[in-house]
């Protein structure tokens, strides 16, 4: 009986069966992506997080100065370490006579290493001028005592002489606050300011100067072991690779015994990506979770268009006997045949996808993803079916053989209930909470190996859609019952004489066509939302790179060499459209050294964005019109303003290096405004003042940096303009898209191209599925309509009328409703990752072309539909009405 | 003498099945004129239906040629020539009585007081009180005869009923019958009725006969005409 069951079902049943098998595969073979972009993602995280550190450890020494226990110590917690002594010495300061001029700096640190460190950690050292060979001055301490390779320089020690010292080279370090960290008695790094004047020497240099101080003022001298591990014993999900990277440095601080503490830089770098993969964790989930649920609701759709004919089916299994279990067996098995070749279709599109298009790894370890995702489509599949049958199962042959009720007047338990305002106001509870607690979605509390995700958070979009989605059902059920007359008005031009027998016949099915509505409208509010999201997060990740690089392209130079002597060839080079000197210097607040940039606020705006965001005021245009108006302006960050206690307006004295004499002179400003981020600047503590006011002050009008915007590709513009600079030149030259990498295990830098890609992809067809199909809902009852009207005579106008009638409501209505859940949500998840975005962004953004695309989509998808069943019928028309 | 409004001439309907050929119709040749009153009967399966939907041009025929001279060339033929009502009440549920009855009118494009016209219709069938309720809440009686009005509707000249008293009690169908007669007489139009009811049968002008697929249209023909 069941082969019989199952053959007659493929030969009768096999466009239905089909179209849901179809369903499943979406929701499968989108699953299984998802699973494999989460897990992929967290490895890239992972691993570009890690390559961006060095050291991994640095093994500070206690009470001793011998390396060797140690170094066995490391070698046995981890093997092929990287190990370089580096030892560290307070100095007095370091003096130059140069030209007749005398500079001197104020204490700083003299640092010894072995030529092999840069091959060990070679992001540690950027050379600047000069050459690696001897010693080295750090860029700022260069700058300070406006010194140069070849010159000579007085190291001024704590115990011993003065010792004149020929400089090599200048560098710059880009990761001194880690360089030159305490290490504490935590596993916990703890960057501190780096010194202000630094000086490199040779290891034996330092040995022969320093050797002495080492031994008796240990309080002033340390020596370090930086270790760089092997990063492949590392697990590739972010929060296994913290607790790995933590236990092995428990493991060696155990060998060590008190005879070193250790900073775990690779640790306090996988704790913030930690934080970043639960975050993409989360806002996976919230991009693609939507995307397999309308796909399982269309799955739905396509089986309850067979509800009839399955009610029939049973009736007639119960009428020759069957009983309650044969009859569901019966039931399952079609259930299970649409589950299993809608799950291996699913899986196979996924495979091919994730192997050929994406491309992610597809080996024994992702098998889980695939497993998972047909194990969820094979239930998915059972619950179709069995649920809605579970009703019909336990009827009696005469009710499952009479007509159901299409007009019952109950309203659903949902509506009677409001659950749908119950739901929107559940969920802007939950936002409000979110937002009162700054959206914190996932914390990672510092040092502690478990991060948390606050699932409730979950609930604001989640019952948003739900609830948005049953209101939409209530209010156009009540439109189509009470707004017959406004209805009638528009389907007129479609209906023409038919409109008020259509418009009457719509809203009698109006719980039909808003099943319809509802369908549609969930199907573009996921493909909208995911589109609005990805469009709003790539140009947010584009701020955030502009940020961090400055704009397109950056050039970089320094006080000895600025950027702004090459801006002839840099404007000459192919594809710059606008270059922009900006000055980067540094200046005293107090005794705090900060970085101070120099702009012309009239035309900053031309190189690179200038968000809202950048400033409190949450006005750039005005904050920057303000600094252009305000010649001795200065813009402070907001620690600043609280630390000296500044209120608009206050006189604030920095003091600035003068070119005239290389000495710090007060150069007074006035205080008018706080600014929170800004292009090229550091997170912490900076300045931005006019270019021109500081060029006077200064007796230098150079500008230290040249920012460029890009009109091609900005890697091109990039190449192009050191084509230009020639090799020679020891300016940098960095585009945004190398930006984008060094900000590393950040959020923003995670490629969400390819998984909105894929999502953009399967909305498509969801959406042409779900307007194509959604005529499936009431086809029974159509087709026999349809047989009357044809024998009454109408023509196929006439049909039209009513089936363009029911699309374009469906079609519209659906599109416009879908659009606009869409975007709230959207809005909602911008929110809810507010931390994700640094800045955050100001406005969604509208990738107009897009939905342009869906829209376009979905009326051809309703339009082949409408066209397919106005065509003409395959049989006679009396065989039709014989059916009736 | 009326002119014919359709002519059969040797009309055969054959129907391709898996358990081979079926010849619903075999070669017919009939006419009826205007004002014509036919009866056809005949068993369940002799073909009946299949003669209507040919007459109604439902359906085309396999060899013959089936002509409406009565009506003009080009013309679509339902529901202005033809009006038909189908075994099975065959309501649109989701339209209203008085909206299911309006619908010829609609596709014929009359703009005129359709409504008012076809509550009319139904009060000559003394149904207008039912003209808002919805199929579902008729009896299949008063489905039936709802069906019957919207066949009439649009004045058609030539009126085919299938088994129209099928739902309904004698007394009913009787009354049914006589209304089509009249309304079949004050439009001048032709009306045929397919009927296994004998009584029914004996209203008519002329009873044909369909036995497996022939029809044999010289049955009888009552002298009172």
């Amino acid at each position: 009986m069941i082969k019989n069951w199952i053959g007659g079902l493929i030969r009768a049943r096999w466009p239905s069966l089909a179209a849901a098998a179809l369903g499943v595969a979406i929701a499968v073979a989108l699953l299984a992506l998802l699973g494999l972009f989460v897990a992929h993602s967290a490895s890239t995280m992972t691993a570009r997080a890690v390559s961006a550190v060095a050291p991994d450890w640095q093994v500070q020494l206690l009470g001793t100065t011998d390396e060797a226990p140690a170094k066995t110590a490391i070698l046995e917690s981890t093997q092929n370490a990287a190990i370089q002594i580096v030892d560290y010495a307070d100095i007095k300061g370091l003096t130059v006579n140069a030209q007749g001029a005398v500079q001197t700096t104020g204490l700083g640190k003299a640092v010894g290493l072995d030529f092999s460190y840069r091959n060990s950690f070679p992001k540690q050292f950027r050379l600047l001028a000069g050459s690696f060979d001897g010693p080295l001055l750090a860029q700022q301490t260069a700058a300070n005592l406006h010194a140069a390779p070849g010159d000579q320089v007085t190291l001024e020690r704590l115990i011993g002489a003065p010792e004149v010292i020929t400089i090599s080279g200048i560098v710059e370090m880009p990761s001194a606050d880690q360089f030159f960290q305490i290490a504490g008695t935590t596993t916990q790094s703890a960057p501190t300011a780096p010194p202000d004047n630094i000086i490199l020497l040779p290891r034996e240099k330092w040995n022969a100067l320093f050797a002495d101080q080492l031994d008796s003022m240990p309080q002033t001298a340390k020596r370090q072991l930086h270790v760089g591990i092997d990063h492949s014993v590392l697990p590739g999900d972010p929060v296994e690779a913290y607790v790995r990277a933590t236990g092995m440095a428990n493991n060696l601080s155990a060998k060590l015994a008190g005879e070193g503490v250790i900073a775990n830089n690779l640790a306090a770098r996988l704790d913030g990506v930690r934080l970043d993969a639960l975050f993409a964790k989360v806002l996976f989930m919230f991009l693609g979770v939507p995307g397999a649920l309308v796909a399982i609701l269309l799955t739905m759709l396509i089986v309850l268009s067979g509800a009839h004919r399955r009610r029939h089916d049973i009736a007639l299994l119960q009428l020759r006997g069957a009983g309650l279990a044969q009859t569901i067996t019966l039931v399952g098995l079609e259930a299970l045949l649409v589950g299993l070749i809608g799950s291996s279709l699913g899986v196979l599109v996924a495979w091919i996808a994730a192997h050929s298009l994406m491309p992610l790894p597809t080996g024994p370890a992702e098998a889980i993803w695939f497993v998972l995702a047909a194990a969820g489509g094979v239930i998915a599949s059972l619950l179709i079916f069995l649920v809605p049958s579970w009703t019909t199962l336990h009827r009696s042959v005469g009710q499952n053989l009479n007509p159901v009720d299409l007009h019952s007047s109950v309203s659903p338990a949902w509506k009677r209930l409001w659950l749908d305002v119950a739901l929107l106001i559940i969920a802007a509870i939950v936002f409000w909470q979110s937002a009162a607690t700054g959206y914190r979605v996932v914390t990672a509390p510092e040092g502690v190996a478990t991060a948390t995700v606050d699932y409730k958070a979950y609930l604001a979009p989640g019952l948003m859609w739900i609830g948005l989605a049953l209101l939409l059902m209530r209010l156009w059920t009540g439109f189509m019952l009470h707004g017959k007359s406004v209805l009638g008005i528009f389907l007129y031009p479609v209906a023409r004489g038919f409109s008020e027998i259509v418009t009457a016949s719509l809203s009698r099915e109006r719980q039909r066509v808003t099943k319809g509505v509802l369908l549609v409208a969930l199907a573009f509010s996921f493909a909208s939302s995911t589109a609005i999201f990805n469009t709003t997060y790539e140009a947010q990740a584009n701020v955030d790179a502009q940020l961090t690089n400055g704009a397109d392209v950056a050039v970089t130079g320094t006080m000895l060499s600025p950027a702004s002597a090459a801006i002839a060839q840099i404007k000459s080079a192919k594809g710059v459209e606008w270059a922009e000197p900006m000055q980067h210097r540094f200046a005293y607040v107090g005794t705090d050294l900060q970085d101070i940039y120099g702009i012309n606020p009239a035309t900053i705006g031309h190189a690179t964005t200038i968000s809202n965001a950048y400033f409190t005021s949450n006005d750039a245009a005005a904050t920057l019109a303000k600094l252009q108006a305000t010649p001795n302006g200065v813009l402070v960050s907001d620690e600043t303003m609280v630390d000296f206690q500044l209120t608009p307006g206050d006189a604030l004295n920095l003091r600035l290096q003068s070119a005239k004499d290389n000495a710090y002179h007060v150069v007074p400003f006035t205080f008018i405004g706080v600014v929170r981020e800004f292009p090229t600047a550091p997170t912490d503590s900076f300045l931005i003042a006019n270019a021109s006011y500081i060029a006077q002050a200064t007796d230098n009008a150079a500008a230290e940096t040249v920012l460029v915007r890009a009109s091609n590709a900005p890697a091109d513009v990039a190449k192009a303009i050191r084509d230009a600079l020639g090799t020679q030149s020891t300016l940098k030259t960095t585009d945004i898209g190398e930006a984008s990498h060094r900000i590393g295990s950040s959020l923003v830098a995670v490629d969400l191209k390819s998984l909105t890609g894929l999502e953009l992809a399967f909305a498509l067809p969801i959406i042409a599925g779900a307007l194509g199909l959604v005529f499936a809902l009431g086809l029974e009852e159509r087709r026999r309509n349809f047989a009357i009207l044809l024998a009454l005579g109408a023509k196929a106008r006439h049909l039209g009328a009513f089936l363009w009638s029911e699309a374009i409501i469906v079609y519209v209505v659906g599109m416009v409703s879908g659009l606009g859940i869409g975007t709230g949500l959207a809005w909602v998840l911008v929110k809810m990752m507010t931390h994700v975005f640094d800045p955050p962004p100001e406005t969604l953004s509208i990738p107009w072309s897009y939905l342009s695309l869906l829209a376009v989509t979905g009326f051809v998808a309703m339009s082949i539909s409408v066209l397919l069943q106005l065509r003409k019928r395959s049989e006679p028309l009396s065989f039709a009405i014989r059916k009736l | 003498m009326a002119n014919p409004i359709l002519v059969f001439e040797n009309v055969s309907r054959r129907f391709a099945l898996a358990g081979g050929d079926v010849i619903a119709l075999a070669s017919a040749s009939c006419m009826i004129k205007a004002g014509d009153r036919i009866a056809v009967m005949g068993p369940s399966g002799s073909g009946k239906s299949t003669l209507m939907a040919l007459m109604a041009q439902l359906d085309a025929p396999s060899s013959g040629s089936i002509a409406w001279p009565g009506f003009p060339d080009g013309e679509a033929i339902r529901p202005k020539h033809i009006g038909l009502s189908f075994q099975t009440p065959s309501l649109i549920p989701a339209l209203t009585v008085v909206e299911n009855v309006e619908v010829p009118l609609l596709i014929l494009g009359d703009k005129a007081e359709t409504r008012a016209r076809a509550i009319k219709a139904l009060q000559y069938f003394e149904l207008d009180h039912f003209a808002e309720r919805l199929p579902e809440e008729l009896s299949g009686g008063q489905a039936q005869r709802v069906a019957m009005v919207r066949a009439l509707v649009a004045s058609p000249l030539l009126i085919l009923a299938d088994e129209p008293t099928g739902q309904l009690d004698q007394v009913t169908g009787q009354s049914v019958v006589a209304k089509l007669i009249k309304k079949s007489e004050m439009t001048g139009a032709a009306l045929l009725i397919a009927t296994h009811d004998q009584a029914v049968a004996n209203k008519m002008d002329i009873i044909w006969q369909m036995r497996h697929g022939t029809l044999e249209t010289d049955s009888k023909i009552k002298a009172s005409r």
